[in-house]
């Protein structure tokens, strides 16, 4: 199945292919830190947020269905 | 006991009578105080009394570095201000970057205290021994850049390095700011108001001498560490490149970006507004302060018919991006920015000024204010032109400016009943931009913060939040240096728990000691992860001798906090004041944390156990053993007949 992933912000720094936004073949059950795994992101796991269809989730969260998965950075202040 | 760091000496300059006098203060003094907020907090406490309004002849407004101010420290080029505060009418503070600190201490001094009223206007101008009370009447009125060119000129060093309020300072405008370099602020609590009530316009200062430190050569290893492996740091990166405003389109697509004054948390043109956006378009180049390789400044220019913006005023940081952009509707990074550099002209907190023209939009929105009242300003949420024409009308005390100059609370007694809900303060000071709906540590920080709504009380809590995979929890922590107080659980940013009252005061004790040691969270723990709290215990050690710890440290971070409470209870302060807005007690209307609010009841109870945490009392008043565990027994005697 095909999930969206996008990343915010200067995330996309972080990503080795660059990718910013786009499109992914995954099986059901996969979890963001396999495609994380996938994508060449295994650095800095806590200086983002996920949202899988703009709902709060975690990286072990596995993926049943057709989802958007959106990567945030960790905002802290000042 | 030998002093290193320090320089000893404390400059008392009074305006009444001319009067110019140094104080010696011994080590043992910087030992207990260490600098900054404490050291303001010793002087106010003992020498500015509870019936004093703040723009009475017996305020004092004081400038106070650290013992680590001006060494080689990477953000070690803070300084506090402090005095009773015009727009809270309680505990004021507002710290800077830049380079007035380090200047300061080349030039001798730990921290310049000014009493009294000057007739006619005046600056203070510091060179070493020297010093000098000089005529400023022909400055007043002018804008800061005019100020500082003509200052410089006549003074005829342009090394000269000094703090000013601008025109709105001189009206009073009770949240008019202290700039240092036209582009670093004290932004907060309206001290420039305080200075513009003792007619003193700058304070320009020069010094040749250094800070001696204990071990200059660890320090210098350190800084050489620090400026060779910053940018592989997560944080310090995405800093150095995009500015403070490196989060806008994060925040949006987390629901907690603030706008339309706090109404909602998503904003359509966050994109057009981000650190990211800014760096593409108008960003001319990045600057940044004493002794830091981060660079985190902006500095833009824009030269259209229409429109100039020009560059000796810097940029816009992310609270001034946030206030004065999405919480105005604002989504033209252009009238953002030009917005930002008005309140540089002027000298106004961009905090404040957005909250309360966003205060202003929604009253004439909801048909509380008439366009009449607004001189015929259509000043509805994303209108460009009425948005910068009213920033002016504020900073010139002109037609409803003249209400608004006196922040959204006071306005909105003066707007009437149903005007109050829409003012976003906090101990009548101005939400910063941080949605506290979504950040509950935030929010309780809000709510007890001594200087009124504050968003530096404590690291925000989506650093603590699980979002990681949920087998290494334990090294998600690891990295905010929180196991070190023995906090080894995620806690949800949407939690007011137990357990987040018990991260909230550790992470307060530590963001109070950089108030204390006047260091920029922004390069330490657990902001941004470079300078950790171990490096910190060795640094002081190094620059000032001392043999010190973790825990010494904080109790210093502690004893301010404790400090500027009891400074507000001497005010009138009571447990009643540590409320939030009521908008934060509605469900948020959109974006991914939508129908979130705060419970009322469980914001109390957290208040109720912070207290307790504190060793306050059931009013928020500060405990006779807790004075004295901290080592500031003497305000035992000025507390009691409050308990």
């Amino acid at each position: 199945m095909k999930i969206r992933i996008k990343t915010i912000g200067y995330l996309k720094d972080y990503f080795t292919n660059n990718i910013r936004e786009g499109e992914i073949e995954i099986k059901p059950g996969t979890t963001v830190n396999d495609i994380l795994k996938k994508l060449g992101v295994e650095e800095h796991l806590s200086s983002f947020i996920v949202l899988i269809n703009n709902k709060i989730a975690n990286l072990d969260t596995p993926i049943e269905k057709e989802a958007e998965i959106v990567l945030v950075p960790k905002v802290g202040g000042g | 006991m030998e002093l290193y760091g320090a320089t000893g000496k404390i400059l008392r300059i009074n305006l009444t009578n001319g009067d110019v006098a140094v104080e010696k203060q011994n080590p043992l003094f910087y030992r207990v105080y260490m600098g900054g907020r404490n050291i303001a907090l010793y002087y106010l406490i003992n020498e500015v009394s509870s019936k004093v309004d703040p723009f009475d002849n017996e305020n004092k407004i004081i400038f106070a570095t650290s013992v680590i101010t001006g060494t080689l420290i990477p953000g070690s080029s803070r300084f506090t201000v402090a005095a009773k505060s015009p727009l809270t009418n309680g505990y004021g503070e507002a710290e800077a970057g830049g380079w007035w600190g380090p200047e300061l201490k080349f030039a001798g001094y730990d921290a310049v205290i000014v009493e009294g009223k000057s007739v006619n206007p005046v600056y203070i101008w510091i060179c070493n021994d020297k010093v000098e009370i000089r005529d400023a009447a022909y400055l007043w009125g002018k804008e800061t850049g005019e100020v500082y060119k003509a200052i410089k000129e006549e003074l005829g060093d342009s090394k000269t390095r000094i703090v000013q309020i601008g025109p709105a300072g001189e009206k009073l405008v009770r949240f008019a700011n202290i700039s240092n370099e036209l582009i670093h602020f004290a932004g907060r609590t309206g001290l420039g108001a305080v200075m513009g009530s003792k007619k003193l316009r700058a304070l320009a200062v020069r010094g040749t001498g250094e800070v001696v430190v204990k071990n200059k050569i660890k320090i210098q290893e350190y800084a050489h560490w620090f400026a060779k492996n910053r940018l592989l740091s997560p944080c310090i990166k995405p800093l150095s490149k995009l500015g403070t405003s490196r989060y806008v389109s994060a925040l949006s697509k987390m629901g907690i970006l603030p706008t339309k004054n706090f109404y909602q948390g998503t904003f359509k043109g966050a994109e057009k507004i981000s650190g990211e956006y800014l760096a593409e378009s108008i960003l001319k180049k990045t600057e940044g302060c004493y002794a830091c390789p981060v660079r985190c400044k902006r500095v833009v220019e824009v030269d259209k018919p229409e429109l100039v913006i020009e560059s000796q005023y810097g940029g816009p940081e992310y609270e001034s991006v946030a206030s004065l952009g999405s919480n105005c509707g604002i989504d033209d990074i252009e009238v953002v920015c030009k917005a930002n550099e008005l309140c540089a002209r002027y000298g106004m907190d961009t905090i404040s000024t957005g909250v309360t023209i966003s205060f202003a939009m929604e009253c004439y929105e909801k048909g509380i204010i008439s366009k009449e009242q607004l001189s015929g300003l259509e000043l509805k949420f994303g209108n460009s032109d009425a948005f910068l024409k009213i920033i002016l009308m504020i900073a010139n005390r002109e037609g409803i400016g003249n209400i608004l100059a006196e922040g959204s609370y006071r306005a909105a007694k003066q707007f009437g009943s149903s005007a109050e809900k829409y003012a976003m303060t906090v101990k009548k000071q101005e939400l910063p931009l941080h949605e506290g709906r979504g950040k509950w540590g935030v929010a309780l920080g809000y709510a007890v913060s001594p200087t009124g709504a504050d968003h530096l009380q404590a690291a925000h809590d989506p650093w603590f939040e699980q979002q990681g995979d949920s087998s290494k929890e334990i090294d998600f922590i690891d990295i905010t240096d929180m196991n070190l107080f023995g906090i080894i659980e995620p806690i949800a940013a949407t939690s007011l728990s137990p357990e987040k009252v018990r991260l909230f005061i550790h992470l307060q004790y530590l963001w109070s000691l950089h108030n204390v040691l006047d260091l920029c969270i922004l390069v330490s723990v657990p902001e941004s992860r470079m300078i950790k709290l171990e490096d910190l215990v060795k640094l002081v050690g190094d620059v000032t001798g001392w043999k010190t710890s973790i825990w010494d440290l904080v109790k210093a971070g502690e004893r301010g906090i404790t400090m500027a409470r009891a400074f507000n209870t001497l005010s009138g302060f009571t447990s009643n004041d540590d409320i939030l807005p009521e908008r934060l007690h509605e469900p948020l209307p959109d974006g991914p944390l939508k129908g979130t609010y705060i419970d009322k009841k469980s914001l109390t109870d957290a208040i109720s156990l912070y207290y307790e945490m504190m060793g306050w009392d059931i009013k928020g008043i500060p405990n006779k053993g807790k004075l004295i565990e901290l080592g500031i027994g003497w305000i035992n005697k000025l507390l009691s007949k409050y308990r």
